[in-house]
């Protein structure tokens, strides 16, 4: 992925407009779920998202070849996420209590892919219950936390393009996911009875 | 090794490989540690719970709306390019046209609004065709056209009218309002000068046909000098023996006033300057001689050059008053000489008086 990107970025800036949509949709779905597991919102992840891309192609000039152009789409996209959450908390916090439920009577609930081939209905349930639980409690947990969680467990990047993307060194990056971990765990909790310990 | 130790490596490496040796003491602390154990487990349930969190997928269109934002031009470039838009000949010429339409509608609209102001103030009188009740025979269209009108008028109340001014004299205001413009107190303009009326002429003729109670406008420049020996200080006419009011005394006086009072004393010194205060007290007692009243005491004008006095006097007694202020000051040409209101009838005054020229030397 790493080779196929530094092609697509130089021919995009060798004036190839195509190079552009190659690169949009190999990380368009990736971008968009880090964004969402942000932000909470689909709404709010897809602006997100899409202003991430767009930063990225203007400022595309000045992107240096020798880091990885996932990590710097990940960095502008963390960014551009904590941005709009300081700029509309208030709208954030409002939609972010909506989570889990159709915003219409005709739409289709947000948690449509269930990795499970063949799941009963209970178990699509138990599981939409699951992740609404886990998202809302990731949700309330502070910006730096969520991030690195995201970026661990649901992004499944390494602890080096995590420190690539958020700045932090090695040690600050440990200390923060173990308090993030915690943090979750308590929340959790809250959210599902004291009686669960923090197990789904 | 303790349990918080044990505990830090399990939340800072969940699901992460741990070194062989770490891994192994870990292990074997687990072996013996229930509590330990037990959060373990939550702690690989967490990291399981949010690897397994669904991936979501964009939204259709998600490339083409990056598209569009990526080549749309910038805002402050659509701003700019709006503005030079604006200033293109026939935008402006539309825009001309729609400020042009809206300040028609603001007049029209401001000049309904006062209408209506007028109308609730009951100015204006209402319609009779509107308001007048219908009549109970049916009359031909002739007599229908002359004769409803008439009788809607008679059965309607009337409208208010303003009070009339009590205090102003109808006569010596149409008497002024058929004067000439350009003449002013029975003198002509010059020839070869704009026929300009003076102020006060103008100001009584705009003042008739308004038909208000404002007072008669007298602008007095005052003398540097003390009046002349006996002259304003003419004995008061009594109001019960005044018949030959100003009387002989008057005369007198008004033979003496048209020579100038500082060639009549110009043997003796030079008298010193009067100051505001006495020539107020001198005008006031002016007034108060002519059976008169002061309503407004002395105050500053507008401009703070001169003083005004509001005061009120008998009809019979305005030549008197002219005559004795003619004495301590230079009258504005045009200033009122006459009023024809019958005696007893009250004048009101607006004294403007302006102090002297200061002097040269």
């Amino acid at each position: 992925m790493r080779d196929a990107d530094r092609s697509d970025v130089e021919a995009y800036l060798s004036g190839e407009r195509s190079a552009l949509d190659r690169l949009v949709l190999r990380h368009r779905d990736r971008i968009y779920n880090l964004c969402f597991r942000l932000l909470g919102d689909p709404d709010d992840a897809q602006e997100c998202a899409q202003e991430t891309f767009v930063k990225v192609f203007r400022s595309l000039d000045g992107f240096r070849l020798q880091s990885s152009f996932s990590t710097w789409l990940h960095t502008i996209a963390v960014n551009t996420c904590r941005n709009r959450r300081n700029s509309a908390e208030f709208r954030f916090w409002k939609r972010v209590l909506r989570f889990g439920q159709a915003r219409n009577e005709d739409d289709e609930p947000f948690e449509v892919e269930i990795p499970d081939s063949e799941p009963s209905v209970l178990t699509q349930l138990a599981e939409m219950e699951k992740t609404a639980l886990v998202q809302s409690a990731m949700n309330a947990l502070p910006y730096d936390y969520r991030t690195v969680l995201v970026l661990r467990h649901v992004q499944e990047l390494s602890y080096e393009e995590i420190c690539k993307i958020t700045g932090y060194n090695p040690g600050t990056l440990k200390s923060k996911l173990a308090r993030a971990r915690v943090q979750l765990q308590k929340k959790i909790q809250a959210c599902h009875g004291e009686s669960r310990d923090g197990m789904l | 090794m303790e349990c918080s130790e044990i505990r830090t490596i399990l939340l800072q490496n969940a699901g992460d490989d741990l070194p062989p040796e770490l891994r192994e003491r870990v292990k074997n602390h687990l072996a013996v540690c229930s509590g330990c154990a037990r959060q373990a487990e939550i702690i690989e349930a967490q990291a399981a719970c949010l690897n397994s969190l669904p991936r979501m997928q964009a939204p259709a269109g998600f490339l083409e709306q990056v598209r569009e934002r990526l080549y749309a031009p910038p805002l402050w470039r659509r701003i700019l390019r709006s503005i030079r838009d604006l200033l293109k000949p026939r935008y402006a010429l539309r825009f001309a046209g729609t400020a042009t339409a809206a300040v028609v509608v603001l007049v029209t609209v401001r000049y309904g609004l006062d209408l209506g102001d007028v109308k609730k103030a009951n100015l204006l009188p209402p319609s009779p065709a509107v308001e007048a009740p219908a009549p109970k025979s049916a009359p031909g269209p002739a007599q229908e056209s002359t004769q409803e009108p008439a009788r809607a008028d008679a059965e309607l109340p009337k409208p208010k009218e303003p009070p009339a001014a009590p205090d102003y004299p109808a006569e010596a205001m149409a008497r002024r309002a058929e004067m000439p413009m350009g003449v002013a107190g029975g003198k002509a303009a010059p020839a070869g000068r704009p026929s300009i009326p003076p102020q006060s002429a103008a100001t009584l003729t705009a003042r008739e046909g308004a038909k208000s109670s404002a007072p008669i406008e007298i602008t007095l420049r005052l003398f540097d000098r003390p009046p002349a020996r006996g002259a304003g200080i003419s004995p008061a006419p009594d109001a019960a023996t005044s018949a030959d009011f100003p009387g002989r005394h008057a005369e007198k006086r008004a033979t003496k006033s048209a020579i100038a009072p500082r060639e009549k004393f110009s043997a003796a010194p030079p008298a010193p300057p009067r100051d505001s205060a006495s020539k107020l007290s001198d005008i006031e007692s002016v007034i108060i001689r002519a059976n008169g009243k002061i309503l407004s005491p002395a105050s500053p004008g507008a401009d703070g050059d001169y003083r005004t006095i509001l005061a009120e006097i008998p009809a019979e007694s305005f030549a008197f008053v002219r005559r004795e202020l003619s004495e301590l000051g230079k009258l504005a040409p045009g200033t009122i000489e006459q009023i024809d209101s019958p005696p007893g009838t009250p004048i009101r005054l607006r004294l403007r008086l302006i102090p002297a020229r200061p002097q040269n030397n």
